[in-house]
């Protein structure tokens, strides 16, 4: 029989009802009034809970603020949040494999509220040759003012300028036609942004000239003389060695693509919401092929699983020696009160009723080390997350690589939800495996 | 008389050591509705034991109890608990208030076990603390009442829920000679006016005075019984 049926009535006279909101209301009561008979053990249960939800919650804080930055540096570079591509490109990069209608399509995905940015590129391999050097490189025909906001790419100049721009020597000669390289007014030139590793190679210094061969999209040859208008160097050798950066018109003409492109490249306005957005673009392009970073980029994200997991464990330790000092707690417990359990089982109260208030005590206490322990995390999370934790020695490093020099713990609904929810269900366990032996209890032999 | 408690051939043997000790060996008992009954003898004498079996606090090795029609040893733990809610008032030698309800609290307490209404609740437990001339100490905690006190709230609480039978044991083990009057005069009075059922196991000499019946337990058996002498029933 459960607490509020039909009881057992000897004489016939006694209301034979419990009411199961008034048992829970005296055990809710009773329970929270025990938390105050021994102050030091629940302030030191609480506080273990506390520390314990503190450090998950920060380091789950750390760590979404480095995937942040990870994630934002690494879409930030060339892949961005989303690529549209046509059908069959992602799974052979073929010159041919195209799209048309690029400024239409540009247009259209710009008034997106979700995107922030978007722009059009195209790309294939050609030979680039300087006098007797050639080597083989990847064309990347891209427009210079779009890439600045999508790409951290123009950033890595160490000399000259991104195609030119900002460069007011180069802009100014540009307009006026009259800054010359090799007797060629520059504006005829096409500007190339080429990697410092691919400079060295071919010997070649800013404004100096450089061939490439191609094949067109139809067949044909492909020549063009580029003019180094600026060097990069991202410290990532394969993109240092090979990659050239020219504008897409020019790329579109020497390579015979009309308003063809091979991706668009789109930014959004929040990388969290990236999925919703590309869901959104595949419905509106059913005919191309919508990809967000976590397919472009495949090894940031199992990067951060990886991380994730290495967290969970650690987390897992914690959570484990945590609730390991809650049982021990609550066996204690369960022994010094055991006469008390039986002056209750003896007024009445049902071995369950028992259970449950120490259940209910074990959930006020871990509540009142949650609460705690989400304040003092939100405070540490807030202050660090303002001023930012200094890298040390890796410092120098990061800023190598654009990255902050600082790590910036960031705000996670998740850490504030995730570490509380198991921290609850585990006490809850430790504390029923610890009284569940109530159960067996007999008043008189407990009262002894 | 109708026979409220009746125990036949009830055997106790403790076998948590490896010696077992037999507590109580086939005693029958009866106690008829309204006696008051002291259950006395040495220690070790079984009364405690028999008190604790008849009020469901414990199981006999062997042998049965009945409160009324309802045989005890056919209940489960819940039913058990259920029983002494409903039927059944103690009264303890260490008063066994809890600790963190004031006397108030405590009075209530079985009562909001039972599901009776908040005001009915505190307006019952209020008359009580009052018959008992507590009314001006409901709020104070356990702490900070006196043993006699504390005994005097224990009697309220078990007596609030006007159970069938009142059972107390060793009631005046903590209490000076004044109070143990005091609280003696009160069970008389309750069993005497309000025809309540009372079984006390006690080895005070005083209370078995009280008492209408005097049941001599020795090396787990009956050994005087003055039902047959002394007509108790009120």
């Amino acid at each position: 029989m459960g607490i509020g049926e039909t009881t057992l009535d000897t004489h016939g006279g006694s209301p034979a009802r419990r009411s199961v909101l008034n048992t829970l209301l005296l055990i809710m009561s009773i329970a929270w009034r025990n938390l105050g008979r021994n102050r030091r053990r629940t302030g030191l249960v609480a506080s273990a809970v506390a520390f314990s939800i503190l450090l998950t919650v920060f380091f789950m804080s750390l760590q979404t603020g480095s995937y942040a930055v990870m994630t934002e540096n690494a879409t930030g570079f060339l892949a961005g949040h989303i690529q549209i591509q046509a059908k069959g490109y992602a799974e052979e990069a073929r010159l041919e494999t195209t799209f048309a209608g690029v400024q239409e399509l540009l247009k259209q995905v710009r008034e997106l509220p979700a995107v922030l940015a978007v722009t059009a590129r195209a790309q294939t391999y050609a030979l680039a040759s300087v006098g007797e050097r050639s080597v083989g490189v990847q064309i990347m025909g891209v427009n210079s003012a779009a890439e600045l906001v999508l790409s951290t790419l123009p950033g890595f100049v160490v000399e000259g300028s991104y195609m030119g721009l900002g460069d007011p020597a180069i802009k100014n000669a540009q307009l006026e036609g009259s800054l010359s390289l090799n007797g060629e007014p520059l504006t005829e030139q096409v500007p190339a942004y080429i990697g410092s590793v691919l400079a060295r190679n071919l010997g070649l210094a800013l404004g100096e000239e450089l061939i490439l061969l191609g094949s067109q999209k139809r067949g044909g040859i492909a020549t063009l003389v580029l003019v180094v208008t600026g060097i990069f160097s991202t410290g990532q050798t394969e993109v240092d060695r090979a990659l050239v950066q020219i504008p897409l018109p020019t790329f579109q003409e020497i390579f015979n693509l009309h308003d063809e492109a091979h991706m668009l490249v789109i930014k959004g306005r929040d990388i969290s919401q990236v999925g919703l957005l590309r869901r959104e673009l595949n419905d509106k392009f059913p005919g191309l092929y919508v990809q967000s970073w976590f397919q472009l980029l495949p090894e940031i994200e199992q990067a951060m699983a990886l991380d994730r997991i290495s967290g969970y464990f650690f987390y897992g330790i914690l959570l484990v020696m945590v609730v390991l000092s809650v049982v021990n707690t609550f066996i204690m417990m369960v022994f010094e009160r055991t006469k008390e359990f039986g002056v209750l089982l003896a007024l009445g109260m049902r071995p369950w009723a028992i259970v449950g208030l120490l259940q209910i005590e074990a959930l006020w206490l871990c509540l009142l080390g949650i609460a705690l322990g989400l304040v003092l995390a939100a405070f540490v999370v807030f202050v660090l997350g303002s001023i930012g934790i200094p890298l040390g020695d890796n410092a120098e490093l990061m800023k190598a690589f654009h990255m902050p020099d600082r790590a910036y713990p960031q705000f996670s609904l998740i850490a504030n939800l995730i570490s509380p929810f198991f921290m609850l269900i585990f006490i809850q366990l430790a504390a029923f495996f610890s009284s569940i032996r109530v159960l067996k209890m007999r008043p008189a032999l407990v009262m002894r | 008389m109708d026979k409220v408690v009746r125990c036949k051939g009830i055997c106790r043997v403790y076998a948590d050591d490896a010696y077992p000790v037999q507590a109580l060996d086939n005693v029958d008992f009866e106690v008829a509705t309204g006696e008051f009954v002291s259950l006395a003898g040495p220690s070790g004498s079984g009364k405690s034991t028999l008190l604790n079996i008849i009020g469901g606090l414990d199981r006999p090795t062997s042998g049965s109890v009945y409160l009324g029609d309802v045989c005890l040893n056919q209940l489960d733990e819940s039913e058990l608990s259920d029983l002494r809610l409903y039927q059944m008032g103690f009264i303890f030698q260490d008063y066994n208030l809890i600790p963190v309800l004031n006397a108030l609290e405590n009075v209530e307490f079985t009562m909001q076990l039972q599901g009776v209404h908040p005001g009915e609740r505190t307006e019952r437990a209020m008359a009580t603390l009052a018959s008992l001339n507590l009314d001006g100490l409901a709020h104070r905690r356990p702490a900070e009442l006196s043993g006699g006190q504390q005994q005097r709230v224990a009697i309220a609480r078990a007596i609030v829920t006007k159970p069938k039978v009142l059972l107390a044991d060793e009631p005046s083990a903590n209490l000076d000679s004044k109070s143990t009057e005091s609280l003696l005069a009160l069970l008389r009075q309750l069993n005497q006016e309000q025809g309540v059922t009372i079984i006390t196991a006690t080895h005070d000499p005083l209370v078995m005075r009280y008492a209408g019946r005097r049941v001599l337990l020795v090396d787990g058996h009956i050994d005087i019984d003055d039902s047959d002498s002394i007509d108790n029933a009120h």
